[in-house]
């Protein structure tokens, strides 16, 4: 795909950014890495050979049966006894003595003398989930941070990197989601509204300054209560009650740009008026709506974080980085909750704020750049 | 021979609302344009001067139907076009293009200038093959003076000339049989004002364009105009051929123009007798009984606040009642 030449050119103006610019490699990068929480940080092994075949649980299920075990629920990989069934390949001496067998196996090959294939395991760089309860071997959880918990972990003791990895996932996803629909629905009003004028104009003020008055938080407790919240539906609660964000600004650009001479110009020749909005005016409206967009971003990522922070957003299964405030809030005796939560925060947010005043920045064609 | 463009009786009439008005007062009418009449050959020139505010560019937006107004305007002697609907009008505005005042404003800042100029063709023939609209967005550039290689380009690495050819090229694209120029060299220096003149002189013969060419200065619409038509408050004041109104003009407000207008010569054109004219344009929210020229006229009686002249005369019409 090649870029048009005014888009080479926002291009070049982002780039000369450099804080922009180093910004956006760094966020891409987080967020690319974050898309693969699953094979970064999970509780169940990547690859496991058992008797010489490959199998892949973090995305398959296999039951504790599939490698000899008794029971047809799902292994658990972390108890000793399944790591030596699939390290002993399958030898019931594991059920006797699981680590001295697998010790064993590794070293000579054999199980309680008998000669074995021997299996391995290949855990993820962080062997826990976002939702893993982990033994933490007599420590009280929230636990500091140690070799096995980089960050330690937080009071239900599950592993606070694996959360954080997960939570910035969901966040910045939430946030893009939110960002994108309430744009196209808010640039859509805002246009109509302003381009049009008069009693639609009028009307639809008025509309938008009932509904933008409803009291979200209210309603968002009663549909909690209704139906159990989860990400969609929290995403569409944002997108309801969010679009009216940026019909102010749109409508405004579009009040002005409607009496320009060139949208004259482009009435007299006949253009239909979808056309007009959309090539003629919307590309002129596009820097004041771009410049909203960064306070859209953390503003939608703010929001969730309160909610989840309230208790009201998304179940405290879920990895939620709002819940991880509230925990260290709670337990103030293990000051690594805050800082985590603190630094995620400031990190994530200030990033896409310098992206968006990067891209905003580059729409401008008045602005001039090195 | 019919008319291309008979406009009979026009009137634009704007609602003004004040400031802290309650919600029921109704609002007061401005009348922009009260009655004007006027027909324009195929190929012929009409110019329109006036005064800022007397109606001018409202009356283009009016025939253009850019504002709303009432009366008609009969398009080659068969359908008024105050009667279609928007998209019954399409086809008669690929007939009837515009030029407009400020040349830069005109075009959108966002567009190249091969995307100005195609826009029309785009429009009204959406046909047209990708090579096609082109070939010809290039012969209109090379037409109006524009280099080939300025395709690409956008308004604001251009003059206010070349903005203005630009804007002539657009207009012109699509062949049409009307072009009103909206003050078209009002924005322009002196020397750019005589190309682009002479550019618009040239494509009319060539393309034997009706034009309506509003602007104030008396000069340029006497160097373009075949028939020269003069507006006061909305109303029609005299009308004449362009040779016959400069040489006599019959009414006082034309006069009173005419002789507003700089001599080169600085021996005549200190002995010229300027006819001041004293005060300033009334409020057309409450124009003056009878004659709206009368508060400011030299000659006026005391039927002038009674009697509403008519615009009476056959080739030199003239709506005054002390006309010389």
């Amino acid at each position: 795909m090649k870029l048009s030449a005014l888009n080479q050119r926002r291009w070049t103006n982002f780039k000369s950014n450099k804080r922009a610019y180093y910004s956006l490699i760094l966020f891409a990068l987080l967020y690319g890495i974050s898309l693969f929480a699953e094979v970064l940080a999970n509780d169940r092994p990547l690859m496991v050979s058992y008797k010489g075949a490959w199998h892949a649980p973090f995305v398959r299920f296999y039951s504790e049966a599939d490698f000899g075990g008794d029971f047809r629920t799902e292994a658990n990989y972390k108890s000793a006894e399944v790591q030596c069934l699939i390290k002993a390949g399958g030898s019931l001496a594991c059920f006797d003595d699981p680590k001295g067998v697998a010790a064993e196996a590794e070293t000579s090959g054999t199980a309680a003398g008998e000669p074995v294939e021997k299996g391995w395991i290949l855990w993820a760089p962080i062997p826990f989930s976002y939702n893993t309860i982990n033994d933490l071997g007599g420590l009280s959880a929230p636990s500091a941070p140690d070799s096995t918990h980089l960050l330690g972990t937080d009071d239900t003791s599950r592993d606070v990197v694996a959360r954080v990895i997960y939570g910035f996932r969901l966040s910045v996803t939430f946030a893009l989601i939110v960002t994108a629909l309430t744009s196209v629905i808010g640039i859509f009003a805002g246009a109509v509204q302003g381009y049009f004028g008069g009693i639609v104009d009028l009307v639809f003020q008025r509309v938008i300054e009932i509904w933008s008055s409803t009291p979200t938080l209210y309603v968002l407790i009663i549909v909690a209560a209704i139906w159990r919240m989860n990400f969609w539906l929290l995403v569409g609660m944002s997108v309801v009650f969010g679009w009216t964000g940026l019909v102010g600004v749109v409508r405004a650009e579009f009040l002005r740009a409607r009496n320009f001479e060139y949208v004259r110009a482009a009435r007299a020749l006949g253009v239909p008026d979808h056309k007009i909005m959309f090539r003629h005016v919307l590309p002129n409206a596009m820097v004041a709506t771009l410049t909203m967009l960064p306070f859209i971003v953390s503003g939608a990522i703010s929001s969730l974080a309160t909610l989840d922070f309230l208790g009201f957003g998304l179940p405290s299964d879920l990895p939620s980085l709002g819940e991880l405030t509230l925990q260290a809030k709670q337990n103030l005796q293990t000051p690594s909750l805050a800082f985590t939560a603190f630094f995620t925060f400031a990190i994530m947010l200030s990033l896409l704020v310098f992206i968006f005043e990067g891209i905003r920045d580059a729409f401008d064609p008045r602005k001039t750049f090195r | 021979m019919t008319a291309l463009l008979k406009v009979q009786d026009l009137r634009v009439t704007f609602h003004i609302s004040r400031e802290g008005d309650m919600p029921w007062t109704r609002p007061r009418p401005l009348h922009a344009l009260n009655g004007v009449n006027f027909s324009l050959a195929a190929g012929e020139t009409l110019g329109i001067v006036g005064e800022s505010g007397c109606g001018k560019s409202t009356l283009a937006r009016a025939i253009t139907q850019m504002v709303a107004a009432q009366g008609k305007v009969v398009w080659n002697g068969t359908q008024d076009l105050l009667a279609l609907s928007r998209h019954e009008m399409l086809p008669y505005r690929a007939n009837m293009q515009m030029i407009f005042q400020d040349p830069l404003a005109s075009l959108n800042p966002r567009m190249t200038i091969g995307q100005i100029i195609a826009e029309p063709l785009k429009t009204h023939h959406p046909n047209l093959s990708a090579t096609e609209v082109r070939a010809r967005v290039q012969l209109w550039m090379d037409r109006v003076g524009l280099l080939p290689n300025q395709i690409n380009r956008y308004p604001h690495e251009f003059s206010g000339g070349q903005c203005q050819r630009i804007g002539i090229a657009r207009a012109l694209i699509i062949e049409p049989q009307l072009l009103i120029c909206d003050e078209p060299v009002s924005a322009l220096d002196v020397s750019i004002q005589a190309q682009v003149i002479n550019l618009l002189a040239d494509l009319q013969r060539d393309l034997g364009l009706a034009m309506i060419f509003i602007a104030h200065d008396l000069s340029v619409v006497k160097h373009i105009s075949d028939r020269v038509m003069v507006l006061y408050l909305g109303r029609v004041m005299e009308v004449a051929d362009r040779a016959a109104l400069f040489a006599a003009p019959k009414h006082p407000y034309t006069q009173a123009l005419l002789s507003a207008v700089p001599i080169p010569d600085p021996i005549k054109e200190r002995a010229k007798q300027v006819i001041a004219l004293t005060g300033d344009l009334p409020s057309p929210m409450s124009p003056p009984s009878g004659c709206v020229f009368r508060t400011r006229c030299s000659k006026a009686t005391e039927i002038c606040a009674r009697v509403i002249p008519e615009l009476l005369g056959d080739s030199h019409q003239v709506a005054c009642h002390h006309a010389a």
